[in-house]
C-alpha cells in the first residue's frame, strides 16, 4: 500500500497518510472482506476509495483543486509514437533511473496513473483492476494502453532534454 | 501514428516490464510501521478485547456466586433473639389488626399452621386464656406467637426452630430444673429456653418473678 501511494503522489508525507489511511480504514472494516477474494485488490479498492474521499474532501475546503489531484478522466488524446521509440525499446527504458520512471509516471492524469499502478506494478488482471477503479474492462484496457504511451513519451529523450 | 497490434504490443510490454520492476523499489517504511503500530491496536490487546465478553461472563458468574454463597450463609445461619426486638415483638402482637384473634390454643395452633406449616407447635397452658396468635420474623427467621392473658396482662410467647434463634447473652437461671436465659427491655420482661430443638420465648410487662411462675404452667 505504501509503494502504490509512494508512486501516486509526489509527496512522501501525504503519501504515507494516504496509506496509513488505507490500513486504519481497513482495519476497522475487515469484517466486510471476503474470505477467498483477492486481499490485495480489496485493499487497493480501499485505498483509491481513501484518496476519492481526501481529493473529495479537499475540494470541499478549496476551490481550486490542481490538476494533479484531479481524478477526472483525460480527453482521449493521441499519443504520437515517434518511430525511434519503438527501435530498441528496452535499451532505451532500461537507461531510465526508478526516480526518473515515477517521475514521468506522476506526470501522467491520476486516473491513468491509476491503471498503470494498478495493471503493471501491482499485475493485477484487468477484471480486477476494473473493479478497483469501478470502471468497464475495455476502459481498463485502453487507459492501460494509452497510459503506456503517454508514459513513453514522457520518457522521450526529446522531452527529458526539456525537463 | 502507428496503431497496428504489433505495434501495440512492442509499445506497450517495455513500458509494462519496467513499471513492473518497481515493485522491487526499495521502501523506507520504518516512519509508517511506527505510525500503524500507534494507530491499530496490537493484536494482544486486540485479543483481550474478544475475550471481554467472556471475562464479563466469568465475573457475572462469579459475583453471583458470592451473591449466592452470601445469602446462604446469612440465611442459614441462626439470629440472635435480642431483648429490644424481642419488646418490639411484644408491642406489635398487641398493636390492634396485626394479630389474629382467636379464643383457644388449638384455634391458634390450626391458624399458624395454615400461615408457618414449619415452625413448632406453641405451647398450652391450661391456665392462661388465649387472645391472639400471628407469625414474626427476626432477621428473616420466623418465629410463631400466641398472645395469652394473664392477670389481666397480655403475655406473649413465641416459638421457633432452634436452628434459626439464638439465645442472647445474659444471665441464666433455673426454674423448676431447667435453663432460662432472663433479659429485658423497654420494660418487657422474658425468658427464653431451647428445649428438644424448640427455642420459646415467653415475655410480658408482668415481673420476672410472676413470669417464672407462668413458665411452668406450660405443658413443655
Amino acid at each position: 500500500m505504501l509503494r502504490t501511494a509512494r508512486l501516486l503522489l509526489r509527496d512522501v508525507h501525504a503519501a504515507e497518510d494516504l496509506a496509513q489511511e488505507t490500513m486504519l480504514k481497513a482495519f476497522r472494516s475487515i469484517d466486510s472482506f471476503r474470505e477467498g477474494s483477492d486481499a490485495r485488490a480489496w485493499l487497493l479498492a480501499i485505498l483509491r476509495n481513501a484518496r476519492i474521499d481526501y481529493i473529495r474532501s479537499r475540494a470541499a475546503r478549496n476551490a481550486d483543486l490542481s490538476l494533479d489531484a484531479s481524478p477526472v478522466e483525460p480527453a482521449d488524446e493521441r499519443v504520437p509514437v515517434e518511430e525511434h521509440d519503438l527501435t530498441d525499446s528496452d535499451a532505451l527504458l532500461e537507461q531510465f533511473s526508478d526516480a526518473d520512471l515515477i517521475a514521468a509516471l506522476q506526470t501522467l492524469p491520476e486516473e491513468i496513473r491509476w491503471t498503470l499502478l494498478l495493471v503493471d506494478v501491482e499485475e493485477l488482471d484487468h477484471a480486477d483492476a476494473a473493479k478497483v477503479l469501478d470502471v468497464p474492462v475495455g476502459t481498463v484496457k485502453s487507459r492501460a494502453h494509452r497510459g503506456r504511451a503517454m508514459l513513453r513519451a514522457a520518457l522521450s529523450p526529446g522531452r527529458q532534454e526539456k525537463r | 501514428m502507428n496503431s497496428s497490434p504489433d505495434n501495440l504490443d512492442r509499445i506497450d510490454q517495455p513500458i509494462a516490464d519496467r513499471l513492473g520492476k518497481l515493485r522491487g523499489m526499495p521502501l523506507d517504511s520504518a516512519r509508517f510501521d511506527a505510525a500503524i503500530q500507534r494507530a491499530i491496536p496490537k493484536p494482544r490487546a486486540r485479543r483481550s478485547m474478544l475475550l471481554w465478553p467472556v471475562r464479563a461472563v466469568a465475573a457475572s458468574v462469579l459475583l453471583g456466586t458470592i451473591a449466592v454463597i452470601v445469602f446462604l450463609a446469612v440465611t442459614s445461619r441462626p439470629v440472635v433473639a435480642s431483648p429490644e426486638r424481642m419488646a418490639q415483638i411484644y408491642q406489635s402482637t398487641l398493636a390492634e389488626g396485626h394479630a389474629t384473634s382467636v379464643t383457644s390454643i388449638d384455634e391458634a395452633r390450626a391458624h399458624l399452621r395454615q400461615i408457618a406449616p414449619k415452625l413448632p407447635s406453641v405451647p398450652e397452658s391450661a391456665e392462661m386464656p388465649v387472645m391472639a396468635c400471628c407469625v414474626h420474623e427476626v432477621g428473616r427467621k420466623e418465629m410463631a406467637c400466641v398472645v395469652f392473658s394473664v392477670d389481666g396482662v397480655p403475655v406473649t410467647v413465641a416459638v421457633a426452630d432452634a436452628k434459626d434463634i439464638r439465645n442472647p447473652h445474659g444471665t441464666e437461671i433455673q426454674i423448676g430444673g431447667r435453663t432460662y436465659r432472663s433479659g429485658s427491655a423497654d420494660g418487657v420482661n422474658m425468658l427464653m429456653s431451647e428445649r428438644d430443638g424448640v427455642w420459646t420465648c415467653v415475655m410480658s410487662k408482668l415481673p420476672p418473678e410472676r413470669l417464672s411462675q407462668i413458665v411452668q404452667t406450660f405443658d413443655r
